[in-house]
């Protein structure tokens, strides 16, 4: 629990790296089309 | 089924006000960031709202008596009544402190002399993501999760924006061509923790946060927020321009679009383009087409589009134009953007800024309490809501000059200032915060002429807005007394970006990263890396990453040992990296990130912080995954000046109109001090102290 500021939050964070490893893959033009227009990146 | 009964189907949900905006704004579809549309209605829930709103008249009163009951209760050991945030994103106290001795800096110094001044020490890595993330919630990158504008995908290598995910809806029923969503998308906050304003709003302290960076989606709290940082625009990008030109060229652009014009003697027709199509995946985009009249002189024309005219001038901004972009029957997101007619002979050119979400008719959430960014629409007018709203790539990529963005820069600064006013009219006990961009963005922009690379009629326009930015403060004076803690902040400094570096292409030349088939360079995200034989990798602006077994998909490198022995092999190689064609040490220091925070959120940090010199920053091409052959390479931009380099060398500035005790302060501490000024304890999980605490001796 350390570093939590919740209980929530550490069920959550445990929920969410179960899910990541089930999780779709967005297609590569949609997740490069997010980044578009970032300052710091090309 | 045909697309006619497809069409037919949608006629009939439109008709029963379930899915669409038929005209009165109230059920507006989600296109754009993750296309898809609410399915909502039924009688059930009408008569639940219907229920709820009844209870919740009747109970008002006695709830607005146990609120104030409680807010007195909580307030019993405030030590204020108001406390102000201005933030000044990037505003450098090496620059700050030479115009304070110049006496051109009279309300800082005024706040410097009679209260407190100090160096702001900012988070690892010095980027507002992070550290305004930091300021937020009071603890460090491992505690809330954002480590930089860009994560790394563990399953494809490929970035990901840190801060937020739009999901598209998970039910969609199918009919012919058409994919018509069954629920909303979502937007998940990526950051974690929890921020110093919510744990106020659950004492009733009233707080009022305005363009805090990583605030999209905006989280639910008692409170008010505006959104920033990372909102995308109606595309979906980060903000992407439109170029339009009579002129034949086959130009294209990183971030923008290039589009033609046609003309037929006084009358240019185009096309604005919007996001995808929401129903038809196939379908392409959705458009908006406008006319301009030419008038005949040179400078001047009428734009018409949506059915509303626009007077246009060479060389000045449309005031904000609505756009709709319409899928069909009733089906419309709506946007804003502004049109710049940058000249019309012998070819008619035209900027148009990204398409924003229109902040009366959001189609993403962008405030908390939705309607809040309506209300500041409509009380204030139109604004900016995309995260980096100054359009740095159309400078960048020369879509417009200067002095156009100087001007659009302003304008979108004197929106924010104008909500931010507003909030300090409003505020009688509790919190208004707001930070300002355009102290970021213009030395981004023009830091060649600061450090004397660049000379002409704008060189000094750094130092200018530096006085803008004094005089703000100078007006939030008449809002402080002696009950008030004002406080006015950077995340970060500045400094110059004068050479890039490609860590990918050092570390394929020192057989840290191998390329297939004997390429000797490397296309954008990786293509043609050879993870097999890779063991470490650069991607986003700060972090180099190893390729863990169990951990990447292709990982290599076990955890352990053997990544501890790689991480330090990379330390001492790098650190004190000379660039050759200057003898300049290029970079300062490299830090292991589980040396320098701990928390949960570790192990999705990068392995290594790059801490580059005054000068250097990761290059252009290294940002984005690519292996080029040089590592070593000029940056020709006007983005000039940056601040992805070494933490230590840009601290940001810290300014109060009380005497604070920290010698060394930090940015994490912000939010502890915000708690404990309203008589609250610091939770355990924050790492920040009040600022008002003197520190323990060591």
């Amino acid at each position: 629990m350390a570093g939590y500021s919740s209980p929530q939050e550490f069920v959550e964070h445990v929920l969410e790296k179960e899910l990541s490893k089930i999780e779709e893959s967005e297609s590569d033009e949609e997740i490069l089309n997010k980044l578009k227009g970032l300052g710091y990146i090309d | 089924m045909s697309s006619a009964a497809g069409l037919l189907l949608l006629a009939l949900m439109s008709a029963a006000g379930l899915y669409f905006d038929g005209g009165s704004g109230q059920h507006l579809a989600y296109i754009g960031p993750g296309a898809g549309f609410a399915f909502l209605g039924s009688f059930l829930t009408l008569l639940w709202a219907f229920a709820v709103s009844a209870a919740t008249m009747l109970t008002w009163p006695v709830r607005m008596a146990w609120k104030a009951a409680k807010r007195r209760r909580s307030l019993k050991k405030a030590r204020v009544k108001k406390l102000i945030f201005v933030g000044l994103d990037g505003y450098d106290p090496r620059t700050a402190e030479r115009l304070m001795a110049e006496g051109r800096l009279p309300n800082l110094s005024r706040l410097a002399k009679e209260g407190s001044y100090r160096r702001l020490r900012t988070t690892f890595p010095s980027l507002s993501p992070v550290a305004w993330s930091t300021f937020a919630t009071g603890v460090s990158p491992a505690r809330h999760n954002i480590f930089d504008f860009l994560n790394r995908n563990l399953k494809s290598y490929l970035p990901e924006l840190s801060s937020s995910r739009v999901n598209k809806p998970r039910r969609v029923f199918k009919i012919g061509r058409y994919h018509i969503p069954l629920s909303k998308p979502s937007v998940d906050l990526r950051r974690k923790s929890i921020p110093f304003w919510k744990i106020l709003g659950q004492h009733e302290v009233d707080c009022t946060i305005l363009r805090i960076p990583i605030t999209f989606p905006p989280e639910k709290f008692n409170g008010r927020l505006l959104s920033a940082m990372c909102t995308p625009d109606l595309r979906g990008t980060q903000g992407s321009f439109s170029f339009f030109s009579t002129r034949n060229e086959s130009v294209t652009y990183e971030t923008g679009s290039r589009y033609p014009l046609q003309r037929s003697g006084n009358v240019v027709k185009g096309v604005l383009e919007g996001p995808d199509h929401p129903l038809v995946p196939d379908a392409g985009k959705l458009g908006v087409p406008f006319t301009i009249y030419l008038n005949g002189a040179r400078n001047s024309a009428t734009l018409e589009i949506g059915g509303e005219k626009y007077p246009l001038r060479v060389g000045e901004y449309t005031p904000w134009v609505p756009v709709t972009f319409k899928a069909g029957v009733a089906v419309k997101a709506r946007g804003i953007c502004r049109f710049l007619l940058n000249q019309t002979e012998p070819d008619v050119n035209l900027y148009v800024t990204p398409i924003n979400i229109d902040p009366e008719n959001p189609a993403l959430p962008i405030s908390h309490p939705s309607y809040y960014s309506a209300y500041l629409a409509k009380l204030l007018g139109a604004f900016a809501t995309v995260g980096m709203a100054e359009d740095t790539w159309a400078l960048n990529e020369g879509a417009i000059d200067e002095e156009a963005f100087l001007r659009q820069a302003w304008m979108i600064h004197e929106e924010r200032e104008k909500m931010f006013f507003n909030a300090l009219d409003r505020l009688r006990e509790g919190v208004a915060a707001c930070v300002f961009d355009a102290s970021d963005r213009i030395q981004h922009m023009f830091y060649r002429y600061l450090e004397g690379r660049a000379d002409g009629p704008l060189a000094d326009t750094i130092e200018k807005m530096y006085q803008r930015m004094d005089e703000l403060v100078g007006r939030v004076f008449r809002y402080v007394d002696e009950e008030t803690v004002l406080f006015v902040l950077s995340d970060h400094g500045f400094g110059s970006f004068r050479r890039g570096i490609n860590l990918n292409t050092w570390l394929l030349d020192h057989g840290y990263l191998a390329l297939k088939d004997g390429a000797e360079t490397a296309g954008p995200y990786f293509k043609g890396v050879d993870w097999s034989r890779t063991k470490a990798y650069t991607l986003g602006l700060a972090g180099l990453y190893l390729n863990i077994a169990g951990r990447e998909a292709e990982g290599i490198v076990q955890p352990g040992a053997e990544a501890e022995a790689v991480k330090a092999e990379l330390i001492e190689k790098l650190s004190g990296l000379k660039d050759p064609a200057t003898g300049e040490t290029a970079i300062q220091r490299v830090y292991a990130t589980n040396r320098l925070y701990r928390g949960p959120y570790l192990e999705d940090a990068p392995d290594l912080i790059v801490g580059y010199n005054d000068g250097y920053r990761t290059s252009w091409a290294a940002a984005q995954g690519i292996v080029e052959r040089e590592v070593f390479t000029d940056n020709p931009k006007p983005w000039s000046g940056d601040h992805s380099v070494d933490p230590v060398l840009v601290p940001g500035v810290l300014f109060s109109n009380r005497k604070i005790a920290a010698e060394d302060p930090g940015i994490e501490d912000l939010a502890p001090t915000a708690l404990e000024l309203f008589g609250l304890p610091t939770p355990g999980h924050m790492e920040g102290k009040s600022l008002f605490q003197a520190a323990a001796p060591a």
